[in-house]
């Protein structure tokens, strides 16, 4: 008779949406390990159908109140590859100003208030809080001075209402955005600070053999476009995702699983893998600061993603501040578009991956069929697979049972996992009596 | 100081926008913008206020009472009213214990809670909030001038 023991956590605390873990022991040994993703499904997909194409930015940024720049993005970068729409440099250089705003707000967030306290066995952010007054001030400021370029741009910090198919519906006022400038200033030597005091965090010692995939783009920290690149096959073009990335259903979870073609292979997306494959693209200080801290590629260790996400908002506020000291609104803020019969693609870098959107539009501009494969439910995979590693590593060396709970749920952690961004599909199966 | 640092928590959306309209009816009434101030977040208490200054927060509400009821409370001795759904990233009771830890706030807080009943994006704020908020910034300003 085999013994056999279950290890629950019932509720995954800080992190986005609701999701749980079962760890199942036999004989003392890892017999299975389930990320159960219970938030119920979210509808957007099937919700996109029959809409004018210009509803798809707007309605796909409430699929996540932390990351809806990258909905917004992906999915007009999506439809536009629709209408061979190409836009300008000057709404270029906003789109990624923009983007900048997000990865500095989500970014800033998950460190101080979600991730660090783990490294001192903190049960919350308020904790932590206590003990790290002032770091855990200025982690805020930089969230707020996200919010506020994203406010800037957008009209309104979460949910931003300016985006548009084509551009922009109006350039932002110059100098709502000028007057940002001395706090990016600030920023950026805080953001050095915050990424030094994240390095010194005791940082469980774990190698993942994931494969790594992000957008790459020459000569540039990928956002907006580029192929997507990984670190154990070619690069591939946006548009060719589907045939090598998949998701798939499972049992104990709501939310899809993503893995690679043929056989449903995990792979890694996020802050690690985007800094693995481009680090070289970082900007000059974020790149300085890595050397500096000793922070080399490819770096394996999950745990460690939280000095990647780091040094990401370092990287963010030195091109905000590029762009934001060069602001260039002329010409049209928006490109006419003819709606015909096609279908486009794209992926832009959320905060948290690669996030991959897909639409059939008709001549008269309504949306046939969308596709969209957020960065969560595609690292679920290699999530699980991390913990089966990390825990069989943890079994043999005798790890309490009541610890292995504590760090496996930690692990999840440490990949920002956005829940409610996975649950955003409905697959209908309509049987005909 | 003369009087406590207002803050009014809300948005442009309907009866959201009640903590706003609170404060600027202060402004009408002549207190400054730097001790009147409007948010989106309540986690901008962390970067507005001092434990020194006292302080009171003014924000919408939703519970089954009518439009325009006023609940008050003092923070934390009594807990906040209870409100149905909420729309800011992070909510006031966090974001008051977050800021009580950073040393941002004072260790009471004075909360004003406006019930609201239409929350629609964009829309006006109804008539009985509009009244109540100024009631409560004419209140406010009355108080103050008389302590």
């Amino acid at each position: 008779m085999s013994d056999e023991e279950t290890i629950e956590v019932p509720i995954l605390t800080r992190v986005e949406g609701e999701g749980a873990l079962t760890i199942r022991l036999r004989n003392g040994q890892l017999d299975d390990v389930q990320l159960r993703i219970y938030e119920p499904p979210r509808l957007f997909e099937t919700l996109l159908q029959g809409r004018p194409l210009e509803d798809a930015p707007d309605i796909t940024a409430r699929i996540c109140g932390i990351c809806p720049v990258a909905y917004q993005m992906s999915s007009i970068h999506a439809l536009e590859n629709a209408l061979g729409v190409i836009v300008s440099p000057q709404i270029r250089h906003l789109r990624r100003l923009l983007y900048c705003g997000e990865w500095i707000e989500s970014h800033a967030l998950h460190v101080h208030l979600l991730h660090a306290p783990d490294f001192f066995d903190a049960a919350s952010g308020m904790e932590l809080a206590r003990r790290f007054p002032d770091e855990m001030r200025r982690g805020l400021r930089l969230k707020k001075h996200g919010n506020e370029l994203v406010a800037a741009i957008g009209g309104r910090a979460i949910h931003p209402v300016n985006v548009a198919v084509g551009g922009f519906h109006r350039w932002p006022p110059r100098d709502e955005l000028r007057r940002l400038i001395p706090d990016f200033e600030w920023g950026l030597q805080a953001a050095c600070e915050a990424t030094r005091w994240v390095a010194g965090f005791a940082y469980p010692d774990f190698q993942s053999d994931a494969e790594f995939v992000a957008l790459s783009l020459t000569g540039e920290y990928a956002m907006n476009e580029g192929e997507i690149a990984s670190s154990r096959h070619p690069s591939i073009a946006v548009k060719e995702y589907r045939r090598h990335f998949v998701e798939r259903q499972v049992a104990h979870s709501t939310a899809l699983q993503g893995g690679r073609t043929p056989d449903h292979s995990p792979y890694l997306l996020g802050p690690l893998s985007r800094i693995n494959l481009n680090f070289e693209h970082l900007l000059p200080q974020a790149r300085r600061l890595a050397t500096e801290i000793g922070f080399s590629v490819p770096c394996r260790n999950p745990f460690r993603a939280a000095i990647a996400r780091c040094l990401e908002v370092v990287h963010a506020y030195e091109d905000a501040l590029r762009i934001l000291l060069s602001l260039d609104f002329s010409g049209p803020c928006r490109h006419a578009y003819q709606p015909e019969l096609s279908v486009g693609r794209a992926a832009t870098e959320a905060p948290r991956g690669t996030l991959f959107h897909e639409y059939e539009i008709d001549a008269r501009g309504k949306i046939v069929r969308a596709v969209i494969v957020p960065p969560t439910s595609q690292n679920q995979t290699q999530i699980e697979a991390d913990l089966r590693a990390r825990l069989h590593q943890q079994l043999t060396a005798g790890t309490l049972r009541e610890t292995l709970a504590v760090d496996a749920e930690r692990l999840v952690r440490s990949y920002d996992p956005c829940i409610s961004c996975a649950t955003h599909f409905l697959q209908v199966r309509w049987e005909d009596a | 100081m003369s009087h406590p640092l207002a803050v009014g928590v809300g948005s442009p959306h309907g009866d959201d926008r009640a903590g706003w309209l609170v404060i600027e009816r202060l402004h009408e009434l002549g207190v400054s913008k730097a001790d009147a101030r409007i948010v989106q977040s309540p986690t901008e208490l962390c970067h507005l206020g001092s434990p020194q200054r006292p302080l009171l927060v003014c924000d919408a509400g939703r519970s089954d009472a009518a439009a325009g009821i006023i609940d008050v409370c003092t923070w934390p001795a009594q807990s906040l009213p209870v409100c149905r759904g909420g729309t800011h990233d992070v909510s006031l009771g966090d974001a008051l214990s977050l800021s009580l830890h950073l040393g941002a706030i004072p260790s009471t807080v004075a909360i004003w809670i406006i019930n609201g009943r239409d929350f629609r994006p964009l829309s006006e704020p109804s008539r009985a909030v509009i009244i109540a908020a100024a009631q409560l910034a004419d209140h406010l300003w009355s108080e103050w001038h008389h302590a």
